[in-house]
């Protein structure tokens, strides 16, 4: 809600425009301070860039009667005065653990929001590989100045302290509840009071790590889907003595990185994962079952559901033995029957065709 | 300048591709003027969407290979939905003597959500399109505009959509020319974006319409007695007055002195109803009545067929249908068949005098002609 103005001229631009064509001039930048809902239309029908409604359109106008139109999802009236929010979460400093690609892609969808990031990782080396590949992908769709703005922002240390004034820490090491703990021990040690500790693990509970920390009101579950930059969705796994503030600004962050955040309690597989590994494994049991072949079992579920990849395919990308792991969990920590992972996928891990890395699963790579 | 040929594709859902349905009207409309594409001197090809919506670019060149008249000069205009008037108001400026204006869109193919997306492509991309302001959502800010200074109401609304359904039913090229509409139809429709519900809305068509333009006046010319076109600033935040198109009106007052009549001379009218506010803002902008009295007078059936003043006796974009490139020019093929008296069982009575109306974005452009008799 910026106007870009020419004084002398007494000319207005709704863009940041460098002069102005009439004198030639540089322009002032003016800030809107407050905003009056002078129109709002309430729009029913989806459109490529706007899928999600109901979503309304509000007609604005500022103090000095300068129009805007803003986008927004909850509803107001003609009459209603709006705050002039500061640029969302300015200040959110982002840790992050870990350079796999998780990581990387929690790094580039904070950086693209404007904020600052600071990744820890034991090793310099593969800290500069991850700084290395992140400027390669901003590369591509900003300019050298806007590359190099960006970079600035990205902070890569080995030393734990250096986290000590993070907003949030998200950690992403392996799905070991030992790694897992050994972070959150240093965490707990070199963290502020104040840092929200998050972690973006898939099949552990949040509870169990919880207890490591002082103030386990802290502790949060914030995961994030592969590949990080196209998945909108995040969950949000608040523990059982996660704080409502934590729980609060941890949405306010997701949200702020454009993700849509999901709220849901501390238990195993979380949503997304709880739906879907039954369903992979019911499909891998069809399989095994020969009641149809593979490439029928993914064209059947890709056209008759509308998935982008069929589930056996998908087995493949995640790794068979990470299935097995995961179907091991879910089946451990809910001991129901249903999580019994297929024999076939314990017979392949056996075989080696863990899937793509191996370049045998369910398909040859 | 004269229009010497006129020809029109059924609007509505076709199954033709866009360059059938453009050669389609174009051979219509040089039979009619009793001409060959070898007496052309250039071509103008009105188009909005034909990238996104039908992949096809380079109309200019696709129509004179279609018409097999290479070698002359052709060029694609697109300025939105004032695509066909913009098309015309250069075709009369060009230094050509016999000229194929032909206006095309084929839309029907695409989705709805990426129809929305496509023609949103003519707001602004940062200022309106960024903040969801689709097409419908642009028309509903300012019929709330409207509604709040005049106390303009939904029944004036519907009293606009429902004159222009009983007028498609008697054209037989409309897109709505065998649906039966009924105030309760329109009353009870969807929402939209509020407070437009879908019957305020012109609807998605494919379609074809072009114009001979000739210097000479042949049999059956029908003069141009006034072109003119004229912009306003793209966005609504860069307006101070949502109630009113500063292009009709600047577009308008020179058509008017051109051809030295005024808005109560006009037997017949097409203006770009896109929305049914639009047709309300057109008539207080082009002077039909004063503001705030357009939505009494369309109920009080001035605008009907019989009416003091008939508007959009063809149906308008709402009924007639809308397939953007091709909606200027097919206001002219109404006009010029309404003059010469051919208009069937939708001709106005008495008809010397009409004006067209052509509305690009959401008053971003416009494009007004004025058409007399002989």
């Amino acid at each position: 809600m910026t106007m870009w103005t020419c004084i002398p001229c007494k000319r207005f631009w709704h863009y940041p425009l460098k002069r102005c064509a009439y004198c030639g001039k540089d322009l002032a930048e003016e800030s809107a301070k407050t905003l009056t809902v002078i129109g709002v239309t309430e729009v029913l029908v989806p459109s490529v860039e706007h899928p999600d409604v109901p979503y309304f359109v509000l007609l604005l106008e500022d103090e000095k009667g300068f129009r805007h139109l803003r986008k927004s999802m909850d509803p107001q009236k003609v009459g209603d005065v709006l705050d002039v929010k500061p640029a969302t979460n300015a200040f959110a400093r982002i840790g992050i653990i870990g350079t796999g690609a998780m990581a990387s892609g929690i790094a580039m969808s904070c950086l693209k929001a404007g904020m600052p990031v600071i990744v820890k990782s034991r090793k310099q080396e593969t800290l500069n590989r991850f700084q290395e590949n992140i400027a390669l992908k901003l590369k591509k769709n900003l300019s050298e100045e806007a590359v190099n703005e960006t970079l600035t922002r990205l902070e890569l240390t080995t030393d734990y302290a250096k986290l000590k004034n993070c907003d949030i820490v998200i950690e992403n090491v392996i799905e070991k509840l030992d790694a897992k703990q050994d972070v959150f021990e240093a965490l707990e040690k070199h963290c502020g009071p104040n840092t929200i500790l998050a972690t973006n693990t898939s099949s552990l509970l949040v509870s169990s790590l919880a207890p490591l920390v002082k103030k386990p009101e802290r502790v949060i579950g914030l995961h994030f889907f592969n590949p990080v930059e196209k998945m909108r969705l995040a969950e949000v796994i608040a523990g059982e003595n996660t704080s409502m503030e934590t729980v609060r600004k941890t949405r306010e962050i997701a949200e702020a990185m454009g993700k849509t955040a999901v709220q849901v309690k501390d238990a195993p597989g979380f949503i997304v994962n709880r739906v879907l590994f039954p369903f992979l494994n019911e499909a891998v049991l069809l399989l095994e079952n020969e009641t149809a072949n593979a490439e029928d079992i993914d064209a059947a579920v890709k056209m008759g559901l509308n998935h982008p990849m069929g589930p056996l395919a998908l087995i493949d990308l995640i790794g068979v033995d990470v299935f097995v792991e995961i179907m091991d969990n879910l089946k451990e920590e809910t001991k129901e029957q249903k999580f019994e992972v297929a024999s076939l996928a314990r017979k392949m891990v056996k075989e080696g065709k863990l899937g793509r890395k191996t370049r045998q699963g369910f398909y040859a790579y | 300048m004269f229009i010497t040929g006129i020809g029109k594709t059924k609007f509505g859902v076709s199954e033709s591709p866009l360059h059938e349905m453009a050669y389609e009207a174009a051979a219509q409309a040089l039979h009619d003027a009793d001409m060959t594409p070898k007496d052309l001197q250039a071509v103008y090809v009105s188009n909005f969407v034909g990238g996104p919506d039908a992949r096809q670019l380079h109309l200019n060149a696709v129509l004179v290979s279609l018409l097999q008249c290479e070698g002359i000069p052709a060029f694609r205009t697109e300025a939105a939905c004032a695509a066909g008037g913009s098309a015309v108001f250069q075709a009369i400026r060009s230094p050509y003597d016999n000229i194929l204006v032909v206006g095309a869109e084929k839309m029907t193919t695409t989705s709805a959500k990426q129809n929305s997306m496509h023609i949103g492509f003519a707001g602004d991309r940062l200022l309106d399109q960024k903040e969801g302001l689709i097409f419908p959502a642009s028309y509903a800010l300012i019929a709330q505009q409207h509604m709040m200074t005049y106390g303009t109401t939904l029944d004036d609304l519907a009293a606009v959509s429902l004159k222009n359904h009983v007028n498609s039913q008697r054209n037989p090229l409309a897109h709505f020319a065998h649906k039966k509409v009924t105030l309760e139809d329109i009353r009870k429709s969807p929402i939209v974006c509020s407070p437009l519900r879908l019957f305020d809305c012109s609807p998605i068509s494919d379609g074809a319409a072009a114009v001979v333009l000739t210097k000479k006046k042949k049999g059956n010319s029908i003069s141009i007695a006034a072109s003119a076109m004229a912009t306003d600033s793209i966005s609504l935040v860069q307006r101070k007055n949502l109630t009113s198109f500063q292009a009709t009106k600047r577009a308008s007052e020179n058509a008017y002195k051109e051809a030295g009549v005024q808005a109560k001379d006009l037997d017949v009218m097409e203006v770009h109803d896109c929305f049914t506010i639009a047709e309300l803002v057109a008539m207080e902008d082009l002077g039909v009545c004063a503001p705030g009295e357009s939505g009494k007078w369309v109920r009080e059936g001035k605008t009907a067929l019989n009416g003091e003043l008939p508007i959009n006796p063809d149906g308008g974009l709402k009924a007639d249908g809308h397939p953007i490139g091709a909606t200027g020019i097919a206001q002219l093929v109404e006009l010029a068949a309404q003059l010469r008296g051919e208009a069937g069982k939708r001709q106005v009575k008495n008809a010397e005098t009409g004006l067209a109306q052509n509305v690009g974005g959401v008053g971003g452009t416009a494009a007004v002609h004025i058409l007399k008799k002989g």
